[in-house]
């Protein structure tokens, strides 16, 4: 049964996959995707991470979001990166603009960075349930207290957005819309539209805050005392998968090392 | 497991000692000045289960906090008087050490659970007590084997129902195996369903467990087959403390507090009001078995059994139809893994002027049913057409001055200073002209009672005031048709009354009412029609009296007639079984004298 928003139901390969192997697995992401800087080998960080979305099964379209706000990124970072950085050879200018061969290369990277990270983001959570994803950070040694945190963070995440649901229907219901009328009360309604929603969703979530505290000090919570204790158990795809990831890793350490995949902003 | 103390069967309560004494309780919340209780005192033996009455600001929650000791510890305040339970005062000890003695469930089930699982969130309060995980587990095994939740051990609470949310806060009390529950209206969001649920795990625990138990509730009737003694607060003082029976003879005065008495012992109340030396007999029963019981020797030797109410064609049938249902298919995700089909074929017309009724447990499709009258969710198959506007082409905009929808909660919607600001919105989104803004905040707020309140913060006002706010905010825009989801959801009965009368009000003044409840002695009272929903489908659609005639098919919705519905029923050898109403069954009764 699908537990949150971004859970995908499914049974391939990922969903098995241990929780801390999953987020060893996104972690070698940030590192990668930190260590190298220029198009071709962030295209290869990207393909890894379409490789995985292959063993996911999740369908491409559900990483749409991700996708395109990396265009966009990836756009902007071309539309601006001239004012900043424009070393090599020069491909096109326009007045201060200098689009130079080794600045487009380092534009295009940021925004394949961006969908690769964000990518694997999305899998790690389309594939694991929260329960799994408390399960992993438990297995990280993260201190219990930081872990409940976590949990009750996730846990209410369905009740706030469940919350933040009927408030918009409630405005929508008494013919609220930023596209009516004229322009000057177009942009009033956009500025009501924010105090319609954030007034009765802060006075929601301050009452339930209040609520939740009562319910916590009536079961004399004490965070210390509710650390899960876990054996961690790691299958055979789990050894399979860490090792190749690790390889992927090394992969990209030892093509930074030989100076492949990075541009320095100092030169 | 834990030790069943069955105190009563040996002993009489006045030899079982106190388990709670409070002690001229007198409370103030930190910041105020006007106390919410004021000398309180009573007293709760072992095993006894106590039922805490009043209306909604009478002092009762507050008294639950006092109770278990989350006041003064974790909200502060001015606490004078005493609080002792199991013979510790609250004041001198904290709320870590008392909370092994005693443990209270809220209101709301959702908030109250903080596990990823079942399992987790029931062991929570066992883990914080350091007992051994073989005991943890344990504990886990027995509290949800008590609610009847074992299987559910690995399951995301979010995925569970209403009812089964209550039950899981209950169990995860239960694991710390405290002396005293407390109850703070655990009843009071849950559907029909949830509501038997969570009252047969209380009821359990009073008979195997002996368990004593303190439980603020509305619900009259289900109090009176459960609570040893009743107290009825008002303005945070003890009213009354006696005995269900003793404490419900008192009708007229419980209503004025704002309490509702079980429909049979009102019957009774007015059978002998009327005529005392003919109902003597019928006294003041509590439940429909007892009233039946008594009635039935008086009525074997009635000459003919009275005739029912015709069963005319609807007066409504002539009308316009304003609201058009055909084929309604709407799967939510549709296409998906996940998708959830919530209406399946349905078909429904609703006549201009008509007031029905919307019910059914909980996830049977009601709100979905009704958020594809003012275009909020668009069918996935079939049409819904309002006035003669097919929803799938008219905004959600445009088809709210034709359908006004009032929320639930009305917090969900009111984000304005000042009552007029607010009721304003609607109208001001319709682009009118001051002047007819003005001219239909005033209309409203006139027909919702609340003129000379234009400048109050609606968030200072009391929740049933609230709600008139979101009413007029709706009327201002001149809807002909109103959509009204659970009016009187969290309300005590005098409160739910008064905004009942401003809904048949209104339907008077010509809006097509459609409203969706609970509460099914407020369908019997105030609809004309009632559908009756079931699985996403429609299970029984009708005049009211023809829908509450057919118990067993009600029951398939997990649907229980009102208390009097189900006693004529009882007495269908003797006289008609459709009267809805005290009001009917006490004018049927008095004429065979």
């Amino acid at each position: 049964m699908s537990v949150y928003k971004f859970y995908i139901e499914g049974d391939s390969v990922f969903h098995r996959l241990n929780p801390l192997v999953k987020f060893i697995w996104l972690a070698t992401f940030l590192v990668e995707t930190t260590i190298v800087n220029e198009l071709l080998l962030s295209v290869a960080v990207l393909a890894w991470a379409l490789v995985c979305l292959g063993f996911s099964k999740i369908p491409l379209r559900k990483l749409w979001p991700a996708f395109a706000f990396s265009v966009w990124l990836g756009f902007l970072s071309v539309l601006l990166m001239p004012l900043f950085y424009n070393p090599g050879k020069v491909i096109f200018e326009l007045d201060v603009l200098r689009y130079t061969d080794i600045g487009l290369n380092f534009a295009m990277a940021i925004g394949v960075r961006a969908a690769a990270m964000l990518a694997a983001t999305m899998i790690l959570f389309s594939t694991t349930t929260q329960a799994k994803i408390i399960d992993g950070l438990t297995d990280t040694r993260m201190p219990a207290p930081m872990v409940f945190g976590v949990a009750l963070s996730i846990r209410y995440v369905p009740v706030l957005l469940g919350e933040l649901q009927r408030v918009k229907e409630a405005q929508i219901s008494r013919a609220f819309s930023i596209r009516r009328g004229s322009l000057a009360r177009r942009m009033s309604a956009i500025s009501e539209s924010f105090q319609s929603l954030f007034i009765p969703m802060v006075n929601s979530v301050l009452r339930k805050i209040s609520d939740l505290t009562l319910c916590l000090d009536s079961k004399g919570a004490d965070f210390s005392k509710v650390r899960r204790k876990r054996r961690i158990a790691l299958t055979k795809t789990d050894k399979a998968f860490m090792s190749v990831t690790l390889l992927v890793l090394l992969f990209f350490i030892l093509a930074r090392a030989a100076g492949y995949g990075w541009i320095s902003m100092m030169e | 497991m834990l030790t069943i103390v069955n105190v009563l069967t040996a002993t009489r309560w006045s030899e079982v000692p106190d388990v709670i004494e409070v002690r001229n309780l007198s409370y103030t919340y930190p910041g105020d000045h006007k106390p919410v209780l004021r000398e309180v005192n009573f007293s709760v033996k072992r095993g006894e289960v106590l039922g805490i009455m009043g209306p909604i600001g009478a002092g009762k929650t507050t008294l639950s906090l006092c109770l278990s000791g989350l006041i003064p510890h974790s909200i502060g305040g001015n606490l004078q008087g005493e609080v002792i339970v199991t013979g510790l005062k609250t004041v001198e000890h904290e709320v870590s050490v008392l909370n092994q003695k005693i443990g209270i469930v809220f209101q709301d089930p959702e908030i109250q659970i903080f596990g990823m699982e079942v399992e987790e969130d029931v062991g929570f309060k066992p883990k914080n007590m350091e007992m051994p995980d073989n005991e943890v587990s344990n504990r886990v095994r027995w509290a949800l084997h008590y609610v009847r939740l074992d299987g559910f051990e690995k399951r995301f609470p979010y995925t569970l129902s209403g009812g089964q949310k209550q039950r899981l806060a209950i169990a995860s009390i239960l694991s710390g195996r405290p002396e005293i529950l407390i109850l703070d209206e655990p009843t009071s969001e849950l559907d029909p369903i949830g509501k038997v649920q969570v009252f047969d795990v209380i009821r359990q625990l009073t008979k195997s467990e002996s368990m004593t138990v303190v439980i603020v509730e509305h619900e009259a009737e289900e109090l009176a087959r459960i609570a040893d003694r009743i107290l009825v607060m008002k303005n945070g003082q003890v009213v009354r403390d006696a005995s269900p029976r003793e404490c419900f003879k008192d009708v007229e005065e419980l209503e004025d507090l704002g309490v509702r008495v079980p429909e049979v012992l009102e019957l009774g109340h007015l059978l002998v009001k009327d005529q005392p030396q003919k109902w003597t007999t019928y006294d003041y029963p509590l439940t429909v078995e007892e009233a039946q019981s008594r009635l039935e020797p008086l009525l074997r030797n009635l000459p003919e059994k009275s005739q029912s109410f015709s069963e005319t064609a609807s007066e409504y049938d002539k009308a316009e139809v304003v609201i058009e249902v055909q084929n309604l298919t709407h799967i939510y995700g549709a296409g998906s893994p996940e998708e959830v089909v919530a209406l399946q074929g349905i078909n429904l017309q609703v006549h201009r002027g008509e007031m029905v009724a919307l019910i059914g447990q909980n996830g049977c499709g009601k709100t979905t049913l009704a958020k594809h009258l003012n275009g909020l969710l668009r069918p996935t198959e079939g049409t819904v057409r309002v006035l003669g506007l097919d929803t799938r082409r008219v905004s959600a905009g445009k088809l709210a001055e034709k359908v006004g929808y009032c929320f639930q909660n009305p917090d969900h919607q009111i984000f304005k200073s000042t009552v007029f600001e607010e009721v304003a919105f609607g109208a001001r989104n319709l682009l009118l002209s001051k002047e007819e803004i003005q001219a239909r905040v005033q209309e409203s707020l006139g027909t919702v009672g609340l003129i000379g309140y234009e400048k109050s913060n609606p968030f200072f006002l009391s929740k049933g005031d609230r709600q008139r706010v979101a009413v007029a905010s709706v009327l201002a825009m001149h809807p002909e048709v109103l959509v009204i989801d659970e009016p009187t959801t969290g309300m005590d009965w005098r409160t739910s009354d008064n905004m009942m009368l401003l809904v048949k009000d209104l339907n008077a003044k010509g809006h097509t009412v459609l409203f969706i409840t609970h509460n099914m002695r407020i369908v019997a009272q105030y609809a004309r029609r009632v559908v009756v929903m079931h699985d996403g489908r429609v299970l029984l659609d009708g005049p009211t009296r023809s829908v509450f005639a057919q118990p067993d098919l009600l029951g398939k919705a997990y649907i229980n007639p009102p208390q009097i519905t189900r006693l004529c029923h009882g007495l269908r050898n003797y006289i008609a079984s459709d009267r809805l109403t005290v009001r009917e069954a006490y004018e049927e009764l008095r004429r065979f004298h």
